[in-house]
């Protein structure tokens, strides 16, 4: 459904140019939910803007449903829903009005008073636009994006600025839209989120996707850890075992159960009492803050660049 | 990369434009600025010295084409130019424009949907002032088609220079500064202005925006341009073979500022 390779994006010319997006390829296949993760600046609008034919780039090739989405703009419109990061919505309006015009551009759309139940905006139907909270207008924006019964949405930060309860149920009408066939490209700073939504996630760091693929794929990319502090012994010959300079002793291993196995069974042999253990398997987090530290080389390695489910 | 062939619903082609103008208008409804601007203003200010001056000399034609020349100006500047380039600028520093940019409404209709109510309160306005003027004694205009043309002409041209001026123009309150040599190559273009300037600089002049726009309008109220006291009145044919420059002045700065705004015209405050 969407296809991009060696995607390219830069701002500006000569001394103050600034490359958002540095030549990224990725696959968006019919149905899926795609989560593009980053830290703050990463590229992740920039890119967004690229897909949705917003921005052209400055290099590489981009096709959504085939089409390019810069020039066939007019053909993929009415199968696409958008949702902006912020703002966008005329702040004078009231929500109705604001969905009776956005439906006026739509050339099959649904009625103002199904997507107001979808999001759950019935009772502030009348309510000006500025006099919404923002999780009200992030909810607005979401039913626009909804108006013209897309078949793909793309949804840019989705959920921020929600209250919890909010924010569960927009997961339900996604999950609900993914259930109808939906095909969903969305960037969140909620780790949770991509994991409860999506089927494939990309994380971006300074303008390049560093690990894309499923969530078991890169979770179980990355080594687990235990840590302990130093018992003040020879510790028992644990591959990739390290001890920082607070004498912290950290096994990273994709064997989380033979390795912790392996260490009580030399602590129990020693009546030995391991303080301050911890093991923990990887997670995306973990994943996450390595990669926005700036550890590239243990992400990359893991799960190659623009890999497709 | 393959390339499918779809077809999708096509829905009335100005149906999307009557959303957006719709929106706007609701909007400009509701701004009390815009609103008095837009309807007291164009009004009030060229009738007043319509009715002064006619208690002294009677309702002359030169009165009903000042009267008139002026609810041009201030419509085409004021409700026109400077609305539009308020509501851009703003709608723009929102995120409105990119936002409606996503959906199926074409770059056109954007971009046409702000000039509506504008328009509308020029053509109300100017109906109103003209409604007042002759039936208080003006003697018939000459040419209706002609002042109808100058008007529709200078909506269009101010709207475009309001595109093209929220290209450099920050946001609305930078406007009061960015919107200053529009206002003041129009306001040069009066046709009582025009008259008191060299002749060199008047020859200029005559091929401003605005200049068009008062030719039209007083060729069609007096059947002579307010800048030429001197010359000859003409009927309702001999009009005609006077509107071939301010008629092609227009077109000029009509292709014009499209070209440019077509290469210029900013979506997002981000670039």
């Amino acid at each position: 459904m969407i296809e991009a390779r060696g995607l390219r994006r830069v701002y500006g010319e000569g001394a103050t140019a600034y490359e958002a997006v540095r030549g990224i390829d990725l696959d968006v296949t019919e149905g899926e939910v795609f989560a593009l993760l980053g830290t703050n600046g990463a590229g992740k609008t920039s890119t967004f803007d690229l897909l949705e034919g917003l921005a052209s780039p400055t290099a590489g090739e981009v096709a959504v449903f085939g089409l390019d989405p810069v020039r066939d703009r007019r053909q993929i419109r009415p199968r696409v829903g958008t949702m902006l990061q912020s703002g966008g919505l005329p702040a004078e309006l009231t929500v109705t009005e604001t969905l009776e015009m956005w439906r006026g551009t739509c050339s099959n759309p649904t009625t103002v008073e199904d997507v107001l139940e979808r999001v759950r905006l019935t009772d502030r139907a009348d309510v000006r636009v500025a006099a919404l909270s923002g999780g009200e207008q992030r909810r607005v924006d979401l039913a626009c994006a909804l108006l013209g019964q897309p078949k793909l949405l793309f949804l840019d930060e989705p959920t921020t600025g929600l209250d919890p309860e909010s924010r569960r149920g927009t997961w339900q009408l996604l999950a609900d839209l993914k259930s109808a066939g939906v095909t969903m490209v969305l960037t969140t700073h909620y780790l949770d989120e991509a994991e409860a939504l999506a089927d494939r996630v990309a994380i971006m760091h300074r303008g390049e996707i560093v690990v894309c693929g499923t969530l078991r794929e890169i979770v179980d990319s990355q080594p687990a850890r235990i840590t302990f502090d130093h018992p003040g012994l020879a510790l028992p010959p644990l591959r990739g075992a390290e001890v920082d300079a607070g004498a912290r002793v950290t096994i990273s291993t994709h064997d989380l159960q033979g390795h912790l196995s392996e260490l009580l069974g030399w602590a129990d042999d020693l009546r030995l009492q391991l303080s301050g253990l911890e093991a923990r398997a990887a997670s995306l987090e973990s994943v996450f803050l390595r990669i926005a530290e700036g550890d590239r080389t243990s992400a990359t390695t893991a799960v190659p660049m623009g890999a497709t489910a | 990369m393959t390339t499918t062939t779809t077809t999708t619903p096509t829905p009335s082609r100005m149906r999307p434009l009557v959303a957006l103008a719709n929106a706007e208008y609701l909007q400009f409804r509701r701004n009390r600025t815009l609103m008095f601007m837009g309807t007291v203003f164009p009004i009030a200010i060229p009738l007043l010295p319509y009715v002064i001056g006619r208690r002294t000399g009677g309702s002359t034609p030169e009165l009903a084409a000042t009267a008139l020349e002026m609810v041009a100006y201030i419509t085409v500047v004021f409700v026109q130019y400077y609305s539009v380039l308020s509501m851009i600028t703003t709608r723009r520093g929102e995120g409105v424009l990119k936002r409606l940019r996503t959906g199926e409404a074409a770059d056109w209709q954007i971009k046409t949907a702000p000039a509506v109510p504008g328009a509308l309160l020029t053509f109300a306005g100017a109906a109103v002032v003209a409604a007042v003027v002759y039936s208080t004694g003006a003697p018939a205009p000459v040419n209706v088609l002609a002042m109808v043309l100058g008007l529709a002409g200078g909506v269009v041209v101010f709207t475009l220079l309001a595109l093209l001026t929220a290209a450099y123009t920050k946001n609305a309150e930078a406007a009061q500064i960015t919107s200053l040599p529009v206002i003041a190559l129009a306001t040069a273009g009066l046709g009582s202005l025009r008259a008191v300037f060299p002749d060199n600089i008047a020859q200029v002049l005559d091929w401003t925006p605005f200049a068009a726009v008062s030719d039209l309008v007083a060729i069609g109220a007096l059947g002579r341009p307010l800048s030429a006291p001197d010359a000859d009145a003409v009927g309702f044919a001999a009009s005609f073979g006077e509107l071939g420059r301010p008629v092609a002045t227009l077109v000029v700065w009509t292709v014009l500022t499209l070209v440019v705004v077509q290469r210029s015209f900013r979506w997002d405050d981000r670039g």
